[in-house]
């Protein structure tokens, strides 16, 4: 695809070439002002010289494509690619231009190695905080040597996703959570599919797909052995991203957003990792969401699904939230709800979602650490009013742990307790 | 492979065209109205400190790093004498420019020969201009408007020829 700011034909004058320019005109009008040829000369020079630097584009550049992606885990964040073309010694004169986003801090800036058919590039940054973002591509401009005129030149550059969030939702996978009869006495389904609690083996049918064979129980048998699961004793997990505006104001909105949708796809992704079925919902006004499932399909509709998530402009009452959701999932279905708590508390959805059935799980990004230095305090005061606002968030958490576990995550790259009360709320329930 | 940056710290690129610019612009100096070696010294401190500027990674690529040397080239040859010294000397302090320039420890080297159409665009043009106000009769009164008409040529013939085929339709794209 070619970004619209990568279209042929769009070249500019640099600030250089205005200036030039601007002197070139004062030069000449001083020249017959004084009656004096001598001005004349630089004159010349400076208005010839930014026509004569558009005249030197190397006539074969025609287009630039990229190969990009990232590396490192947590916090630091390396960003390579290459970027290939028939460029021959012009290469010499082209750079990629990768605007760092707001939500890094630049470790070191990009360097590019050029060649004559490639150019490589690597930039490191640290991110402040667990996010998943798109990156639009850089560009790749072709300036003259006095870079006095610019050129973007077209290509196939794809955007490039970012996904950090903290390494402990890895082990997600090995946890077991609720099933999803909510009510006692209900007769538990014996229907058999492809995902949800291990259930038995089978012999395996020819069109079976391979991702279903178990390799150890075949190398006993010596026939090919599938697994078996129990389709209504899943372990489904349901992340509810709250979208609704707070107290805080739109920037902090946006930055307790971001935190959430980036622990709502560290948990999809690993629980998606062990076959288990998950669905995601964000409420704003209205619910929306996508059904249960599982596979590698449904995990790039769930990371659409958070990525297209904005701070809704209005709240709504989370008896809507309810209704909602009960139209969308079963009640019983373990649910992580992801929200700031830092709005009203009359409109809390804990307590709604509880009385629905759905056990719930409570992850709360903390606003503490990002308000943290932004009132022009001195340090001792800041200290106290970072101690203060825990202390009051604490005991505002503490009513919600009668619905649930509930997680105050202010250190953001570590969400151990999440993992641990994820873990803690599972295992099959007797019947 | 080219590195995008000289190796070391700060970029030590363009001792060359800077000593050149110096010595141009200095040696203008020495030309103008000013008590004698005023001229010189201003012109000389402009350049230097355009040199100093641009050695920091920190301004390298902003544009008011240049502007000492230019605003310095500006007033000696507007308070310059008229006669072929200093209008040749004018002009080849604008080439000397455009050399440092193209000349940048920030970017890859052979600058300098990577801009040697443009330079030679730009010097042809001086060239012309200096050519024929040597051969002018009236040197003095007339020849502010005829170097207004070679500049406006000259810039009528470089749009023209920018905007042709050096410029050329990029290839299908994949997109």
């Amino acid at each position: 695809m070619i970004d619209s700011r990568q279209r042929p034909g769009v070249d500019r004058w640099t600030g250089r070439a205005y200036l030039l320019l601007g002197f070139g005109g004062l030069l000449l009008a001083a020249a017959v002002a004084l009656r004096n040829p001598v001005p004349v000369f630089p004159a010349i020079a400076f208005l010839v010289a930014p026509f004569a630097a558009a005249f030197g584009y190397p006539r074969e550049l025609h287009r630039a494509d990229l190969t990009w992606g990232e590396l490192g885990t947590g916090a630091d964040l390396e960003v390579q690619g290459t970027v290939t073309g028939q460029f021959g010694s012009a290469a010499a004169d082209l750079s990629v231009r990768l605007a760092s986003p707001p939500w890094v801090a630049v470790t070191k800036p990009i360097e590019c190695r050029r060649e004559r058919d490639r150019i490589r590039f690597s930039a490191l940054w640290r991110v402040r905080e667990p996010m998943i973002a798109t990156m639009p591509p850089p560009r790749v401009v072709w300036s003259d040597p006095m870079r006095l005129c610019e050129r973007n030149l077209p290509g196939d550059r794809p955007p490039l996703r970012i996904r950090r969030y903290p390494t402990e939702l890895h082990g997600l996978t090995r946890i077991r959570l609720h099933r999803t009869h909510p009510l006692p006495g209900e007769t538990p389904s014996m229907r058999l599919g492809t995902s949800g609690e291990f259930g038995g083996l089978r012999v395996a049918t020819p069109d079976e797909s391979i991702r279903r064979i178990n390799w150890r129980a075949t190398a006993r048998t010596g026939r090919w052995i599938v697994n078996e699961y129990e389709t209504e004793l899943t372990g489904d997990l349901l992340v509810l991203l709250d979208r609704r505006p707070t107290t805080l104001g739109r920037g902090y909105d946006e930055r307790l957003l971001r935190l959430g949708q980036a622990a709502a796809y560290g948990v999809a992704e690993s629980i998606l990792r062990g076959k288990i079925r998950i669905g995601f919902a964000s409420f704003g006004e209205e619910v929306s969401g996508i059904p249960l499932a599982t596979g590698r399909l449904h995990r790039t509709r769930i990371l659409g699904a958070i990525l297209a998530c904005q701070p809704s402009p209005r709240g709504a009452d989370p008896s809507r939230c309810t209704v909602g959701l009960r139209r969308l999932y079963r009640p019983g279905l373990t649910t992580l709800v992801i929200s700031s708590w830092a709005g009203d508390p009359t409109l809390e959805l804990s307590p709604y979602l509880h009385r629905a059935g759905y056990p719930l799980v409570t992850l709360s990004p903390s606003p503490v650490p990002l308000r943290a230095g932004t009132g022009g305090l001195s340090a001792a005061q800041e200290s106290l009013a970072a101690r203060i606002e825990t202390l009051e968030r604490r005991t505002r958490l503490a009513t919600l742990w009668l619905d649930g576990p509930v997680i105050d995550w202010a250190g953001y790259w570590s969400l151990v307790p999440l993992v641990r009360a994820l873990q803690g709320s599972g295992g099959r329930r007797a019947s | 492979m080219t590195p995008n940056a000289r190796p070391g710290g700060a970029p030590a690129g363009g001792t060359g065209t800077s000593i050149a610019l110096a010595a141009a612009v200095g040696a203008l100096g020495l030309f103008d109205n000013l008590p004698f070696p005023l001229g010189g010294v201003l012109g000389v401190t402009g350049v230097a400190v355009a040199i100093v500027l641009r050695r920091n990674p920190r301004f390298r690529d902003r544009l008011w790093v240049a502007l000492p040397v230019v605003f310095a080239l500006s007033f000696e040859s507007m308070t310059a004498p008229a006669g072929s010294g200093p209008e040749l000397l004018a002009g080849l302090s604008a080439l000397a420019l455009l050399a440092w320039w193209a000349d940048d420890g920030g970017r890859p080297v052979g600058g300098v020969a990577r801009a040697v159409v443009p330079l030679a665009m730009v010097s042809a043009g001086v060239g012309a201009a200096w050519t024929i106000v040597l051969l002018w009769p009236h040197r003095t009164s007339d020849v502010g408007a005829a170097g207004v008409l070679i500049a406006v040529g000259l810039v009528a013939l470089a749009i023209l020829l920018a905007r042709s085929r050096r410029w050329p339709a990029p290839g299908p794209s994949a997109g």
